[in-house]
């Protein structure tokens, strides 16, 4: 299986002098296609700022961020947004959507951006809506969508983009119990079905029980790395 | 387009914000319109008062003349001029006079003043003459008709009717000549140095009795648009002006009035821009309220791909918008305004007794096109110039930062 | 409590705070400008023509005016100088003699009018001292050969060709009717083409009442008053004073030229109009914008338990209160600008004429009013447009409010 990310002794610190803090101290790992992987640890403990170095959010202090080979810990300005645009794609914990399009429209601004024809754009908007469970639903705007289905519209926005991962920074925190399952069980089955690599951030239990691999963080590196 | 729609949509967000926003810049722009409005009509009004009394919008007369009245610089052969004048489309009316100092003289007095030879019917368009005539009759065909100012009817002490001698230099010999004539009208124009030091004579008396021939001492102009007159450009002035012959306008001629005039011109300007300043700084702030609300939801936008650049030329279009949008709704309340003020006037607190006349004592601010078509466009490029700040800084929103601190 | 909670809340909001401030704090600033721009242009217009040649205030012969002859002097000028000296408010004051007579040089003559002045007088009136152009300005004492100096206008230079250190010849009638006649020697020029006296001829004081064959006295008092003086008020109380002579301000002497700036100055209060209104706008549109933002807060404040009329209060101390500081800011940093301004002042692309004096700047004012105005303005507004949304905050629901995003 090939390798989508590797990180390589990063480290990224926040405040100075006193305050220095170290939130990623010196962590490598490695991401493979198709994983579904939670990194999960207490509050506090770097997990998303180390989602955040993955996605090309942040930049490291020290260390290189591969993915796909090329280190996007180097890239800025226009490099590193087409490369999120191309590869990643991206769902946090709430108000993922833009407010003032519709569904189907914030699906299809990802593709937008990358330039896909018009026709192209329309047949994936639908198709990716049926796959998330929202066909029909396309014309509402986010306000006129619960939690749970906002949530699934932002999957459906992150898959339209054809990425190598997903990242999702505690994409469940914000949605009750029932409609959290159904959210994972849904990005479980595209994991299965369409091969979508998913990287979670999260310390919710539902999560943890359906991830084939844990990686438990700690003030800032890694404490354990459990495959199931 | 998408950035289109995007920013369409997102001015209708917050009705308030985008409400009161437009606001300020509808406020601005009528605002503009009108103090151009009251600026030039006030213009208007001041310069009807100075130079339809008696000096005209420009004139054009023999170099030195005005330096002490000498009549002997006088435009010996003013057909060409006139037919220039005649020909000219920027001219709404000339006067051709002959102005000769002289001793006016009574039978129980004798003074100095001015004896001015005016063509009747051509004065009528060009000066006030007409309605200053306060008793008797305006000159008329009679060749001894003459106009005295009140003033100096009252030192000489004589009235309607009466004889009056005028005594002076012949232009061609120096020879004293005199002429009698019978005052036909008094007038009063309101300035002292006007009525006690004033006499009018037709032209073609005037030039007689000094030996003028068909020479005149001073062209008075009116033009269609005042402004035209102290235009260093004007065409007319390049055609007339030569070694001998000035033309000015009547900034130049009246001195102490130009001065003012100029300096509150520039004051006005100044003000204009700070006010423009001010009302900048209102949308710049509104832009800014707009981008922090948003705040997460464009570092989200970041965060799966859009470029820095989309995402501050969102931002300069949404302002676009809004100003394109105030413009729109301003326009009509700016025209309304206008012309409604245009039509009634303003009130000027009482009634202007200025150059003897009372002028009516309101302002009508002026309309005019420019105004309806320049100054949206300034107000539009304002806001697209204020947007770019808070643009940039949106451009350059980190998004990790972003995401956390919203939370 | 709730002034010291108010203050807190405007720290804690620092970037709202700051940039609502900095809408209000500039808006002030600039309407201060403004205003020290208009008001300051009326005070320099009248600085300039008064300058020229009438001064605040006139005294006359009570006859003299109306019908202007020779003989009709002020006679005792020593005790009117002493009158004047003491009084406080006037600032200066200087004598003139006024005649006609024919001017001659070699062999051309010209009419000219006289004016008579008093040589170290003059310049604390007018700016006769300035409007050298050519030469120097005259002393009162006579040259070598006996001769007086004569200062004289730029038309009469060229129309008899004089220059520096000609001779000048008048010739007229004095004031007990027999001939005046007298030799001067031109010591300068001035002015330009267009002033008042651009024909005249200048005399020592003392010359022209020798010409004149006056023992004593002057046609006319020209006086200054201190700045901050209403030289009307002044007027009329010295007139009460002196029952004998006829003491009149500029306005009346002038009255065309006023009647034209007061014109002018109508036109300038619907200026102000406008001004105020845009400046209302401004400042309601930034203390709304930045009250009705803070819904969620307010909401938060009812929940835990505020009552509704304190929080109308809070709002409106927090507005008014960052409008005041925000004015005080403005007040520190705009003064400086606004005295430099009122001494120094703008240069103007083109210099603007007066009789031969070039003015190059344009002039604001430093008063009281310039800058309390508009800082009643900007606290008014904002004071009373922080009431609404106050209000509205007020009766909303906390839940309702909360929610708002």
């Amino acid at each position: 299986m090939s390798i989508v990310i590797e990180t390589q002794n990063l480290r990224r610190c926040y405040g100075t002098g006193v305050t220095l803090v170290a939130a990623v101290n010196g962590i490598s790992v490695s991401i493979e296609q198709g994983e579904f992987t939670a990194i999960i640890g207490p509050s506090g403990s770097g997990k998303s700022t180390l989602l955040n170095l993955i996605g090309g959010l942040d930049q490291p202090d020290e260390g290189r961020v591969l993915l796909q080979g090329q280190d996007i810990a180097a890239m800025t300005g226009n490099a590193i947004s087409d490369f999120r645009r191309d590869h990643i794609g991206f769902i946090f914990q709430a108000y993922n959507l833009i407010p003032v399009l519709s569904a189907h429209e914030n699906i299809e601004y990802i593709m937008l951006l990358q330039g896909v024809p018009k026709l192209n754009r329309q047949a994936r908007v639908l198709e990716m809506l049926g796959l998330v469970g929202l066909k029909g639903l396309g014309h509402r705007r986010p306000a006129e969508l619960s939690g749970g289905q906002q949530q699934r519209v932002a999957v459906a926005r992150a898959m339209a983009s054809k990425p190598d991962i997903i990242l999702a920074d505690e994409p469940t925190a914000n949605l009750d119990s029932k409609t959290g399952a159904e959210l994972l069980d849904l990005m479980r089955k595209l994991n299965a079905e369409q091969g979508l690599t998913f990287l979670f951030s999260t310390h919710d239990q539902m999560i943890m029980a359906r991830a084939q691999r844990l990686v438990h963080i700690k003030d800032g590196i890694i404490e354990q790395d459990e495959s199931r | 387009m998408l950035l289109i729609q995007l920013a369409v949509r997102n001015l209708f967000r917050n009705g308030r914000r985008t409400f009161l926003t437009c606001l300020l810049i509808t406020s601005s722009l009528v605002v503009m319109i009108l103090m151009d409005g009251l600026i030039l009509g006030m213009l208007g009004v001041m310069v009807g008062g100075i130079t339809q009394t008696l000096e005209g919008e420009a004139q054009i007369y023999k170099s030195g003349f005005r330096d002490r009245f000498d009549a002997t610089l006088y435009l010996a052969s003013p057909e060409s001029i006139l037919t220039v004048l005649d020909e000219d489309e920027t001219l709404l009316a000339y006067a051709p006079r002959v102005v000769v100092p002289a001793v006016i003289g009574s039978s129980y007095n004798t003074l100095g003043g001015l004896v001015y030879g005016v063509d009747p019917e051509k004065e009528l368009a060009m000066s006030r003459l007409r309605q200053a005539v306060i008793e008797g009759d305006y000159l008329s065909n009679s060749p001894r008709a003459l106009l005295m100012g009140r003033l100096m009817a009252e030192k000489l002490e004589i009235g309607i009717g009466d004889r009056v001698v005028l005594t002076a230099s012949a232009v061609d010999n120096n020879e004293l000549v005199q002429g009698l004539f019978r005052i036909s009208g008094i007038v009063e124009f309101g300035p002292k140095e006007l009525d006690e030091s004033m006499v009018f004579i037709p032209i073609e008396a005037a030039q007689a009795l000094f030996h003028l021939g068909d020479g005149l001492h001073q062209i008075a102009l009116r033009f269609k648009d005042f402004k035209d007159a102290n235009r260093s450009d004007l065409a007319l002035a390049r055609k007339i002006k030569d070694d001998g012959i000035e033309f000015k306008g009547w900034l130049a001629l009246q001195p102490g009035v130009g001065a003012m005039l100029e300096m509150t011109n520039y004051a006005t300007l100044i003000i204009g821009v700070v006010l423009f300043l001010f009302a900048s700084l209102g949308v710049i702030n509104s832009i800014f309220m707009s981008i922090y609300e948003r705040l997460y939801e464009l570092a989200v936008a970041k965060a799966i791909g859009t470029r820095p650049a989309f995402i501050g030329g969102l931002i300069v279009l949404e302002a676009l918008a809004l100003a394109v949008m105030s413009c729109g709704i301003g326009l009509p309340i700016a025209f309304c305004l206008m012309t409604y003020f245009a039509a009634n006037g303003l009130p000027l607190g009482g009634t202007m007794e200025f150059s003897g006349v009372v002028l009516p004592g309101r302002l009508h601010p002026e309309l005019l096109w420019y105004q309806f078509v320049q100054f949206p466009l300034y107000v539009i490029l304002l806001t697209v110039v204020a947007a770019i700040y808070p643009a940039l800084f949106a451009a350059r929103i980190a998004p990790a930062r972003s995401l956390q601190k919203a939370l | 409590m709730l002034l010291k909670m108010a203050f807190r809340n405007l720290f804690r909001q620092r970037r709202r705070s700051l940039l609502t401030g900095l809408s209000m704090g500039g808006g002030y600033m600039l309407f201060v400008f403004s205003m020290s721009l208009l008001e300051g242009s009326w005070g320099n217009i009248v600085d300039i023509f008064t300058g020229d040649r009438v001064g605040h205030i006139q005294i006359h012969r009570l006859d003299y005016r109306a019908t202007p002859k020779s003989h009709r002097v002020i006679e005792d000028t020593k005790a009117l100088e002493l009158f004047l000296s003491e009084q406080e408010d006037v600032r200066s004051y200087a004598p003139r003699l006024f005649s006609a007579g024919l001017a001659y040089a070699t062999d051309k003559s010209v009419p000219a009018p006289i004016i008579g002045v008093d040589v170290l007088a003059e310049p604390t009136v007018t700016r006769l001292r300035d409007k050298v152009s050519a030469g120097m300005y005259f002393t009162s004492d006579t040259d070598s050969e006996g001769y007086y100096e004569a200062m004289i206008g730029l038309s009469l230079a060229r129309a008899l060709n004089l220059e520096i250190g000609d001779e000048l010849v008048l010739v007229g009638q004095a004031a007990d009717g027999s001939i005046a006649n007298d030799i001067f020697k031109v010591s300068a020029v001035v002015g330009s083409d267009s002033s008042h006296d651009r024909m005249s001829v200048y005399l020592p004081i003392q010359a022209a009442r020798i010409y004149l064959a006056l023992t004593e006295g002057a046609h006319q008092y020209a006086l200054l008053v201190n700045d901050g003086v209403d030289n009307q008020a002044l007027s009329r109380s010295l007139q009460a004073l002196l029952p004998n002579l006829e003491v009149a301000p500029w306005q009346v002497i002038e009255a065309t030229f006023y009647e034209t700036m007061q014109t002018d100055r109508r036109s300038n209060q619907y200026m102000m109009v406008l001004i105020v209104f845009l400046v209302f706008i401004g400042v309601l549109n930034t203390v709304l914008m930045s009250v009705f933002e803070r819904t969620r807060e307010f909401g938060v404040l009812r929940a835990i338990g505020i009552r509704p009329d304190r929080l109308v209060w809070l709002i409106a101390l927090e507005t008014f209160s960052l409008a005041f500081l925000s004015c005080l800011i403005g007040f520190v940093l705009v003064s400086p600008l606004i005295v430099w301004f009122t001494e120094v002042g703008w240069r103007l692309p083109e210099a603007v004429d007066m009789g031969g004096v070039a003015f190059e700047h344009l002039k604001g004012e430093t008063s009281l009013f310039v800058f309390l105005m508009p800082w009643a303005v900007v606290l008014g507004t904002a004071f009373f447009v922080s009431i609404f949304p106050g209000l509205r905050a007020a009766r909303i629901n906390p839940k309702d409010a909360m929610g708002e995003h």
